[in-house]
């Protein structure tokens, strides 16, 4: 029997979140049939056979890698499942868990749509209609961000107006580009094409001054939502984004490209980390330490001539684990305390103190202290950065102290006691069914800021899916 | 592996006592533990001395696929070995000690925290990397914080412990910083390797964790941590600093700040004459341990800065075991004060004892201005030391039968690991040194014994007359001095700044995430795209 | 056919500066139907009919979702507004104009030879309104309808670029997405929907 990869990563889930979505009212089952098929499919890419036949008995299943729509083609190529695992599993940890307060309801199917819809807009041939995939992504994920019963709020419409305007911008650098592949380098065209090919990128990944969203939309919005959103467009939309330096040889061979990369990311963690330094809510925080990371990935993409794809690519796991972590704790802390300001968080780590630690932890590891989950990777990446650039190295660390100093400030507000009660003892009123996965990912998170070289490898191989780079 | 065998038996110790101690308390049991795994370390330790240097590489990120810099190693070195050896000696004096203290803070609880903070100490002391170093200094930060956190009267000292806590932080960061730098030189460097290009930045954060360098002192009122478990946690983490100063290499200053030298041993000078002067007038050792840490560390800097980083380990050694025998030596026995003069020796630095290898490092290429104020700070602090050497005491019938030779073996081994340490510590411990900073000195000390005489002072009640001008004075400057060591000003001003700050960031936010922030937006959008129009680079 | 080109750019202008300056969804539906016929004059110069209708149809058909869903709300009393956010409306759509016409004819020469000026100059004069339509206001119903201008505007002149059916129809699936979160936003907002939504939720 023939099949197509593209039928197992893309028709597939976005099947069964139709019937999640039919059913969203029963919590259970949603939960369960979600995480199963992402965790499933997920598993099915790790373990995906070479030969791309798999045998049950006496039924031998052929997989082709392409599945042709409408005179083009959609491609799930062998070297792309490491990331197709990664995101069908993060999908899977998510759904795990959403049964949480204030999670809507549409979560589950909407966010295994989303996943699908990604898993497409990289694979879709002419890749440039992956702008097309995104924006529908976006369009679907508006009823999770704004649900029902919830007046919708000027964060939303920001997004939706901001990522609705680059899927022109794409398209339009599409058409450009494939001008000016003939046209020497100096080319006033060419300068042309690769701005409005950034300006689009610059506005799907949220860079300054498209910023904007990102924290109105985390502020108004559940945690556990936007953490899931800004882990799975971004990455995405970065590993979409090499496609261009893998097509385009003159976007490849320009330093000026990858030295503006450096810069333009660089100014993106300064300016987060200023700006998360300064923020007195902690869901504002999540989205700028986003912005952050996002900054950090355009920076490695910078740094591709020393191995900043690979850098990458080894960001990317860690990354999503730590945002479902921060993304969990925080709604759980909102359920819990209905001010997350820094002012009304006094006191809360004296009454629940596993979750208040894990968030500073997840905090820490986001930005790289020694022995956390980020930490090997951004130390390998700043000492490239200051090799090429001593002041851009300089400004990236400072940058990502922003977070660090976010940090100190909520842990002195989460210990001290509150004016009502200055001899508050400490107790813990997290049930062990609370706070185990909170242990078991900071533990994970630790394990892998040891021994990232073991755990984090295996990503890297999909590098080999753009032939021209690194 | 022999080098990790003394960190695991204190941690199954305390574990076992953690353990024993729910289960089936006994006091006496918990004891023996202790006792038993911190002698079998020590003794381990001293055997080690006959396989210096010894490496253990434990983990390598160096790997094609991930193209990751950084290992995990251990060293134990002629460096490092002292400072280990000083760290296991008082947990054994505390555990000891411990015996005549029980009313008071020597419980089964704080032996294994002992244990376990001295363990996570040895691990710092035997860093063979900066990750490695990184990451004890990271988890030796993380127990520390916890543990001050969830003593009983720590809430008056929240903000305090969370200062102190972020000044740890920095020092790490620096580190971090620092290998960045260090890396573009050497890449992957040993941590006897530390390249000029960031050793600056190693010593400014063994400084920070010091509270030398810039001069901070978060704790000048503690929480409740006496002697016992307060006095390893404070002292460990010192341990780990100092024996990073050994390790810098002899020009320090970086070329484009040469010529503000004079500032950074200003710095310490200051940092030293306060802290001596405060250690003589404290009222007790406890209250004088954050002093006496921040003078003898000034001066080890001090060696670091003049170019001779191995005379570190002299003044860094003087801190830990004769300081000990201070600070454990509670409740005061008037028949075993004659043991203090021991320690009092060992701080003096005549030739051939302890600290003698210590002194060129205060001199260096030749005696300045900065060597004789240190000399004057050196002698305040041995006036001090004097003054509490001959405080009286009680007597040994209150103590416990057990604890009466339990109580003096403590101290005893403090002792005999001074004689260690200066006989075979390392190569050029036992040396005739200089002799006439000790002379200068003790002849300071001397001079100032009979001068106060005059006014009918003596030790060890030195104290000044309270209607006395000079002690008018003298109350009226302290309390601002301290104000001003405390650094609670520079956290005022450094608030005042980030809210300033925070303001403008603030308002900058409120207008692009305004109603017309997509104009904005759409503006720059526009400006783009006219730029592209006309075909001008930006 | 230059006359009707010529037409449809007016329809254009007028459509888009209608939607911009008034706030009355009824007038905004109109307005929103007739660009869109506009709009597909212009791509019948570069598509053959059959393709072009496809933008007419879908575009209609978010029109027609939005103004039934505004119907049935009984919707949006829209409040009163004075006559100078009016004329300041009105001159910031004038300011879009000149600008159209001044960059319209450099893009043309060094960017999009190959389009009719005319085509170009429909299609970002949608853009430009768009734009502006959603600096002006933050209302949900109202934002839909200049992404959905834009939007337009951007197939317009991308139709003259390129002709793809998949690509068609994929741009039909965002335009009908958009009426959707369109259709969604206002019934949140309806009186209904409101009356459950506890007062601290709400956004003043």
């Amino acid at each position: 029997m023939t099949l197509s990869t593209p039928i197992l990563w893309i028709f597939l889930p976005l099947g069964i979140a139709i019937v999640v979505l039919s059913f969203s009212q029963r919590r259970f089952f949603g939960i369960i049939l979600t995480s199963a098929t992402s965790f499933g499919l997920a598993l099915l890419a790790h373990f995906f056979p070479e030969n791309m036949i798999i045998s049950i008995g006496p039924l031998n299943f052929i997989f082709k890698e392409s599945l042709a729509i409408f005179g083009r083609e959609v491609t799930v190529a062998y070297e792309v499942l490491p990331f197709i695992a990664l995101i069908f599993s993060m999908t899977g940890l998510w759904a795990l868990f959403s049964d949480l307060p204030n999670v809507p309801m549409t979560f589950r199917p909407i966010s295994l749509m989303i996943t699908s819809l990604m898993t497409a807009s990289f694979g879709v041939e002419p890749f440039l209609y992956a702008a097309l995939l995104i924006e529908t992504a976006v369009l679907l994920s508006i009823p999770m961000l704004s649900p029902m019963g919830k007046q919708p709020h000027a964060g939303i419409l920001r997004y939706l107006t901001l990522q609705t305007l680059a899927m022109p911008f794409i398209l339009l650098a599409g058409w450009l580009l494939t001008g000016v592949e003939a046209l020497p380098l100096d080319s006033p065209l060419v300068l042309q094409s690769a701005l409005v090919l950034g300006l689009g990128l610059a506005l799907l990944l949220a860079v300054f001054p498209f910023h904007s969203w990102v924290p109105m939309v985390s502020q108004r919005s559940n945690p556990l939502v936007v953490s899931f959103l800004l882990f799975i467009m971004p990455t995405t939309v970065l590993l979409f984004s090499l496609n261009f330096l893998n097509r385009y040889p003159f976007l490849r061979e320009t330093e000026t490209l990858f030295s503006t990369l450096r810069s333009v990311g660089t100014l993106l963690v300064a300016i987060s980390g200023a700006l998360t330094a300064i923020q007195s809510n902690l869901k504002r925080a999540l989205g700028f330490g986003v912005l952050s990371e996002t900054g950090f990935s355009l920076v490695a993409i910078g740094l591709a001539a020393e191995g900043g794809l690979t850098w990458m690519l080894m960001l990317f796991p860690v990354r999503g684990l730590s945002l479902w972590l921060w993304g969990m704790l925080l709604t759980r802390i909102e359920a819990a305390n209905d001010d997350l300001s820094l002012a009304g968080m006094q006191g809360f780590a004296r009454r629940f103190p596993m979750v208040s630690f894990a968030l500073v932890l997840v905090q820490f590891s986001i930005v790289g202290m020694p022995m956390l989950g980020e930490f090997p990777v951004k130390l390998s990446l700043l000492t490239s950065l200051f090799g090429s650039n001593p002041i851009l190295g300089t400004w990236a660390f400072i940058g990502n102290l922003g977070l660090v100093l976010f940090s100190l400030r909520l842990l002195l507000s989460v210990v001290s006691a509150g004016k009502s009660d200055p001899q508050a003892k400490w107790v813990r009123n997290e049930k062990l069914n609370e706070y185990l996965p909170i242990l078991i990912m900071a533990l994970f998170l630790l394990v892998i800021g040891i021994f990232p070289h073991a755990l984090l490898s295996n990503i890297t191989e999909t590098l080999t899916v753009f032939g021209q780079l690194k | 592996m022999l080098i990790l065998l003394p960190i695991g038996l204190l941690l199954i110790a305390a574990l076992a006592i953690t353990i024993q101690q729910r289960a089936r308390p006994n006091f006496g049991t918990s004891w023996l533990i202790a006792a038993s795994a911190s002698i079998a370390a020590w003794l381990m330790v001293l055997i080690l001395r006959f396989r210096l240097p010894t490496t253990l590489e434990v983990l390598s990120w160096d790997n094609a696929d991930s193209n990751l810099l950084g290992h995990f190693s251990f060293l134990l070195d002629y460096n490092s070995w002292p400072y280990i050896l000083a760290l296991l000696t008082i947990t054994l004096a505390v555990i000891l000690t411990g015996a005549a203290r029980t009313r008071y803070d020597s419980t089964p609880q704080s032996w294994a925290a002992s244990l376990t903070i001295t363990a996570l100490g040895l691990i710092a002391l035997q860093s063979g990397s900066s990750l490695t170093l990184m990451a004890s200094w990271a988890l030796v930060d993380l127990v520390e914080l916890i543990y001050l956190l969830r003593l009983e009267d720590a809430s008056q000292f929240t903000f305090r412990i969370l200062a102190s806590y972020a000044v740890r932080m920095a020092s790490i960061l620096l580190i971090f910083i620092g290998t960045i730098i260090g890396w573009q030189t050497f890449p992957n460097f040993d941590i006897t390797q530390i390249p000029q290009s960031a050793a600056f930045l190693f010593l400014l954060a063994a400084g920070f964790r010091l509270g030398v360098f810039p001069l901070n002192l978060p704790f000048l009122q503690e929480p409740g941590m006496r002697r016992g478990a307060g006095n390893i946690l404070r002292l460990a983490p010192v341990a780990s600093s100092l024996v990073l100063l050994a390790r810098l290499p002899e020009n320090i200053i970086p070329a484009e700040v040469q010529g503000w030298t004079w500032a950074f041993y200003a710095l310490l000078a200051i940092a030293a004459l306060y802290a001596a002067f405060r250690w003589l007038s404290a009222a007790d050792e406890i209250e004088g341990r954050p002093f006496w840490i921040v003078a003898w560390a000034s001066l080890a800097v001090a060696s670091v800065l003049n170019g001779k980083p191995q005379a570190s380990l002299a003044w860094g050694l003087a801190l830990i075991l004769p300081g000990s025998l201070f600070f454990l030596y509670f409740p005061r026995v008037q028949r075993m004060n004659f043991l203090l003069f021991f320690g009092l020796i060992g701080l003096v630095g005549l030739p051939y004892t302890p600290l003698a290898s210590g002194w060129i490092g205060l001199v260096g290429n030749g005696a300045t201005l900065w060597t004789f104020i240190f000399l004057i700070a050196h002698a305040i602090m041995i006036f001090g030391t004097v003054n509490r050497t001959l405080q009286p005491g009680g007597e040994a019938g209150s103590l416990e039968t057990w604890a009466r030779i339990a109580y003096p073996l403590g101290f005893i081994i403090i002792i005999q690991a001074m004689i260690i340490l200066g006989l075979v510590g390392w190569p050029g411990s036992l040396t005739l040194g200089l002799w006439w900073p000790p002379a200068v000195s003790l002849g300071l000390v001397i001079g100032a014994t009979i001068l106060i005489r005059r006014y009918g002072i003596e030790p060890p009640y030195i104290q000044l007359p309270a209607s006395s001008g000079l002690a008018k004075i003298l109350d009226w400057i302290q309390p601002r001095l301290e104000a001003i060591f405390r650094l609670e000003w520079v956290y005022r001003v450094i608030l005042w700044f980030f809210n300033l700050f925070g303001k403008i960031l603030r308002y900058i936010s409120i207008i692009i995430e305004g109603q017309g922030g997509i104009l904005w937006t759409i503006l720059l959008l526009v400006l783009l795209i006219t730029l592209l129009s006309t075909g001008r680079t930006p | 056919m230059t006359f009707l080109t010529l037409l449809a750019f007016i329809l254009i202008v007028i459509a888009s500066m209608t939607i911009l300056i008034f706030r009355d969804w009824r007038f905004n539906a109109v307005a929103l139907a007739v660009q869109y016929l506009a709009a597909f004059v212009l791509v019948t110069r570069v598509w053959p009919v059959g393709m072009a209708v496809i933008k007419l149809i879908v575009g209609w058909m978010a029109t027609t979702a939005l103004a039934l869903t505004c119907l049935r709300q009984k919707r949006l009393q829209t409040a009163d507004e004075s006559t100078a956010s009016l004329i300041f409306r009105g001159l910031t759509g004038i300011l879009v104009v000149l600008v159209i016409f001044v960059i319209a004819p450099i893009l043309h020469q060094k960017i999009f030879l190959q389009l009719d000026l005319i085509i170009l100059q429909g299609g970002l004069m949608l853009i430009g309104m768009g734009l502006m339509q959603m600096g002006t206001s933050s209302d949900s119903y109202l934002t839909i309808i200049s992404l959905l201008s834009l939007l337009s505007g951007f197939e317009v002149i991308h139709a003259g670029l390129e002709l793809s059916t998949l690509l068609t129809g994929l741009l039909a699936i965002v335009n009908l997405g958009l009426s959707l979160i369109g259709v969604y936003f206002i019934t949140k907002t309806s009186d209904e929907t409101l009356a459950l939504i506890k007062p601290e939720e709400r956004e003043s």
